[in-house]
C-alpha cells in the first residue's frame, strides 16, 4: 500500500532536499505533502491520511516539539511514525523528543542515513540492499 | 570562559558546507582572496544559557552554489538562494552551540534574518554585543565569513 508522507520544515530548500530523498528511498509512495510549520503540519495531518511525518524542530508559528505533543495527545494520531530531522543536538532536548517515540536524524544528514531511517521506521524492506541476493526462484518479502 | 577559539566554529562551518551543500570549505589563507566581496548576510539569534547570534556572510558565487547544490538545479531563484543561506546558518549554529556550551545545554534558535549591506550588526557587533569567535573560509574560490556575537553580559561557562 502506498505511504503518504508529510515533510514539515520552515525552509523550502530543506523541504525539497528531504522530499527528494524520500522519492529516492524506493518507498511505495502515495502523496508527498509539505508544510512550513507545526500548525500547517497539524492541519495537514487532520485533513489527510498521513503514514509518516518528517519533522523539523525549530520553526516559527508552531515548533516541531509542540506539533509532536499535539499528535501524541490525539488518539487518532498518537501512533503516527515521526522522524525528527533537525539541527537539535542538545542531549536534554533529544532525550525529551525520543521519549515521545520518534526517530532522530541530525542535520546535516547524509541521504543514505535518512533513507535508512525511513525504511527502518516504516518497516519497508530495503529493495536495493536485497537486489541480487534473492535465491533463484525467489524468496518473498512481506 | 569569556571567549572561544575559532576551532568549533571552523569545524561546524566546514562540515556543514560539505555535508549540506557538497562545497569544500577551507580556512582562508588571506591575500587577494580576503578581498572577495561578501554581500549576502544572514543573522541567526539563539537563546539558552547564553544569548547571542551567528552571522554568516558569503560571496555571490557561494550563495548561488549553496542553493544550486542543495536543490540540484543550475539557476535557483533568489528567494531560494536566501532560504538556503539561512538554512546553512541554522545548521552551523545548531551544531556549534553544544560544542561551546556543552551537550546538555538547551537553546532556542530564531528564524534566519537577512541582513542588508550596511545594516547594523552586519559586519560587527551591535550595541550591547561582543564578538567571541569568527572565521573566514575559502569555499571553492568564493568566500564565507562567520562570526558569533554574545550579549555583552553573557559568558559561556564552558562545556558541562
Amino acid at each position: 500500500m502506498p505511504l503518504n508522507v508529510l515533510v514539515v520544515d520552515d525552509s523550502a530548500v530543506m523541504r525539497a532536499m528531504i522530499s527528494r530523498v524520500v522519492r529516492l528511498t524506493g518507498l511505495p509512495l502515495g502523496d508527498l505533502r509539505e508544510a512550513a510549520d507545526g500548525a500547517e503540519g497539524l492541519a495537514a495531518v487532520r485533513a489527510h491520511w498521513i503514514d509518516l511525518v518528517l519533522l523539523d524542530v525549530n520553526m516559527p508559528v508552531m515548533d516541531g516539539e509542540t506539533m509532536l505533543r499535539e499528535l501524541r495527545a490525539d488518539p487518532d494520531t498518537a501512533g503516527l511514525p515521526v522522524i525528527v530531522v533537525s539541527t537539535e543536538r542538545s542531549e536534554t532536548r533529544v532525550a525529551a523528543l525520543e521519549e515521545l517515540g520518534v526517530a532522530f536524524v541530525h542535520k546535516p544528514f547524509a541521504p543514505e542515513e535518512l533513507r535508512a531511517t525511513i525504511l527502518r521506521i516504516t518497516g519497508v524492506p530495503d529493495d536495493q540492499h536485497h537486489a541480487g541476493t534473492a535465491a533463484p526462484g525467489g524468496d518473498c518479502d512481506f | 570562559m569569556t571567549s572561544t577559539t575559532p576551532a568549533p566554529l571552523l569545524q561546524a562551518a566546514t562540515a556543514t558546507f560539505e555535508s549540506l551543500a557538497l562545497l569544500v570549505a577551507r580556512p582562508s589563507a588571506g591575500g587577494a582572496h580576503a578581498r572577495v566581496p561578501t554581500p549576502h548576510a544572514v543573522s541567526l539569534a539563539f537563546a539558552g544559557p547564553v544569548r547571542g547570534r551567528l552571522v554568516l556572510r558569503v560571496s555571490d558565487d557561494v550563495r548561488t552554489a549553496l542553493a544550486g547544490n542543495m536543490l540540484g538545479v543550475d539557476a535557483p531563484a533568489p528567494a531560494l538562494q536566501a532560504d538556503a543561506l539561512g538554512e546553512l546558518a541554522n545548521v552551523v549554529c545548531g551544531n556549534l552551540l553544544p560544542a561551546l556550551a556543552g551537550p546538555a545545554a538547551v537553546f532556542r534558535l530564531g528564524a534566519p534574518e537577512p541582513l542588508a549591506a550596511g545594516a547594523p550588526g552586519s559586519r560587527g557587533p551591535r550595541a550591547g554585543e561582543r564578538r567571541v569567535s569568527d572565521a573566514a573560509l575559502d569555499v571553492e574560490g568564493g568566500r564565507a565569513e562567520l562570526a558569533v556575537y554574545l550579549d555583552a553580559a553573557c559568558a559561556f561557562a564552558g562545556p558541562a
